[in-house]
């Protein structure tokens, strides 16, 4: 009998490796984010410079940034890779990279932030629409400033198809195809993967903090996605 | 991967007879078999075909057959080893890694039972079985790559069997799945012929229906609300061949595809394996 199973067996573990697909990808415009932040600085601060470079195919890539101020008198670019800011007067930092760059203005001489607890604000919001296949998302679902972190919020009136592998990205499409780690959040100039594991509520209120240094003004939908294949449905954000 | 399991129970053949034909006391058949489906596409809720990452689900499987009495056999259906595969994703054009594959084995969901024969005359044979699902399988995996949908089921099986000749039998069956709350109970219908074409050689073809009652949604359940576990309706046509080798051994196989589905992977699914009769 042994003989007999072992050809069997054989079959099975040579012939159920896990394979590749082929993914079409979209040609997008390179990019330079800057992940660096100021909103909290002050006086004699250092801050670490930080951007993201996106390919043309919206993956992180390595870049060697170079920094720029618009007044050094203002905030002092050193070699190390650090601001220092001098001066609360409004000035600009630039990043370039790959011919792509950044601008962020550093404008430190406001209002010191008030650190009061205020009810989140929302900065945009949409109305889910189903996806392929008979799968549904309904409701809505926001980007809302909570006290200073940026968060994709899903309100009460918001349902989906359950299913064993959905997430939830933030994304410049409704196509799929989402770059995606098991426990990460995979952050690409077409897609932000909000959940790090799969979604195990289908209803109602939730919230995920978009990670830092995303700027949600870049991604125009808030999309449920099986990672199986299938769009459950997405929003589109006004 | 419930899916794949359930519409795999229904879509191959596991029985040494078909129809309602029973095992003599004491008499055993048993069947060790390796079946596989992969899988680039699905049939949605609405039957439309879509594309999906490739799924592949390799069951290891051991059926067996005892007669108990004259009348009463003892039957299982072990997948004591599941291999399930989701491929990665490559991007086409800048060969970056964009998703890893995954993989995940473990044992499946066993079933029991016993079959009665009710009669067996000039009109035919006719027997019934019950089986009890058991959730031995996995029920749980971040990216849905089941074993198992861990839930109790009883499945009532009725089976008629005709001879036409001296080498060729018929066979008709229907069936009621209960499935635990929380999971769409089934009904299943299956017709076959078979013929023999030399003394060593079977050949039967099948039809198989499953359709389901979508009912039990009130008890939400993520395994069972997934892709892979409820309001599965197939409609599948295959073939299965038993080629007597060497003494009480035969080889067996088949293959089986869905011409019309909802909710299950469209693709064929193959079998093959040994079997052994005494």
């Amino acid at each position: 009998m042994i003989k007999l199973i072992s050809p069997l067996l054989l079959i099975l573990f040579l012939g159920s490796c896990v394979g590749t697909d082929l993914v079409d990808e979209q040609i997008v415009p390179e990019k330079l984010s800057i992940t660096s932040n100021f909103s909290n600085a002050k006086v004699g601060d250092k801050i670490k410079l930080q951007a993201n470079f996106f390919d043309s195919y919206g993956y992180k890539s390595d870049c060697d940034v170079t920094w720029e101020t618009k007044n050094e008198g203002i905030v002092k670019i050193s070699a190390d890779g650090f601001a220092e800011i001098l001066d609360t007067t409004r000035t600009e930092v630039i990043a370039k990279c790959s011919g792509s760059s950044d601008t962020i203005i550093v404008h430190l001489g406001g209002t010191p932030p008030d650190t009061t607890m205020m009810e989140p604000t929302v900065l945009r919001m949409g109305t889910f629409q189903n996806g392929a296949g008979g799968y549904f998302a309904r409701g809505t679902g926001d980007i809302i400033d909570d006290n200073g972190v940026l968060k994709v919020r899903l309100n009460e009136d918001f349902a989906t198809s359950s299913g064993p592998s959905v997430y939830l990205f933030l994304a410049t499409h409704k196509d799929g195809g989402y770059a995606y780690e098991k426990g990460g959040q995979v952050i690409t100039s077409q897609s932000v993967q909000l959940t790090p594991n799969k979604m195990t509520k289908y209803t109602g209120v939730q919230q995920f903090e978009i990670p830092a240094g995303v700027d949600a003004n870049d991604y125009d939908f808030i999309v449920v996605y099986c990672i199986l294949g299938p769009v459950f449905g997405s929003a589109e954000l006004n | 991967m419930r899916i794949i399991l359930s519409a795999l129970l229904l879509l191959i053949g596991t029985q040494a007879f078909a129809g309602g034909w029973n095992r003599d006391r004491g008499s055993l058949y048993v069947k060790f078999g390796e079946r596989a489906i992969i899988a680039k596409n699905f049939y949605d809720f609405s039957g439309e075909a879509i594309p999906i990452r490739t799924i592949g689900n390799y069951s290891t499987v051991l059926y067996a057959e005892y007669g108990l009495t004259d009348k009463w056999d003892a039957l299982i259906y072990a997948p004591f080893f599941i291999r399930n595969t989701l491929n990665g994703q490559v991007g086409a054009q800048s060969g970056r890694e964009l998703v890893k594959g995954e993989i995940n084995d473990g044992i499946g969901d066993f079933d029991i039972g016993v079959k009665r024969l009710l009669f067996n005359n000039d009109n035919g044979v006719m027997s019934v079985s019950l089986w009890a699902g058991l959730p031995t399988g996995e029920s749980d995996h971040p990216q849905g790559l089941l074993t198992g949908d861990g839930e109790f089921n009883q499945f009532l099986n009725f089976e008629y069997g005709k001879s036409i000749g001296s080498k060729s039998f018929g066979g008709l069956s229907l069936g009621f799945n209960n499935r635990a709350p929380g999971f769409t109970d089934e009904v299943k219908a299956g017709a076959e012929i078979g013929t023999k074409l030399n003394k060593d050689l079977w050949i039967i073809g099948k039809v198989n229906l499953l359709k389901s009652f979508e009912n039990n949604l009130g008890s939400p359940n993520p395994n069972a609300q997934g892709l892979f576990a409820n309001n599965v309706n197939y409609l599948a046509v295959g073939t299965e061949f038993s080629y007597n080798f060497y003494q009480n051994f035969s080889l067996v196989g088949g293959v089986f595809t869905a011409l019309y589905g909802k909710n299950i992977l469209a693709a064929p699914a193959f079998e093959l394996g040994f079997s052994y009769e005494i």
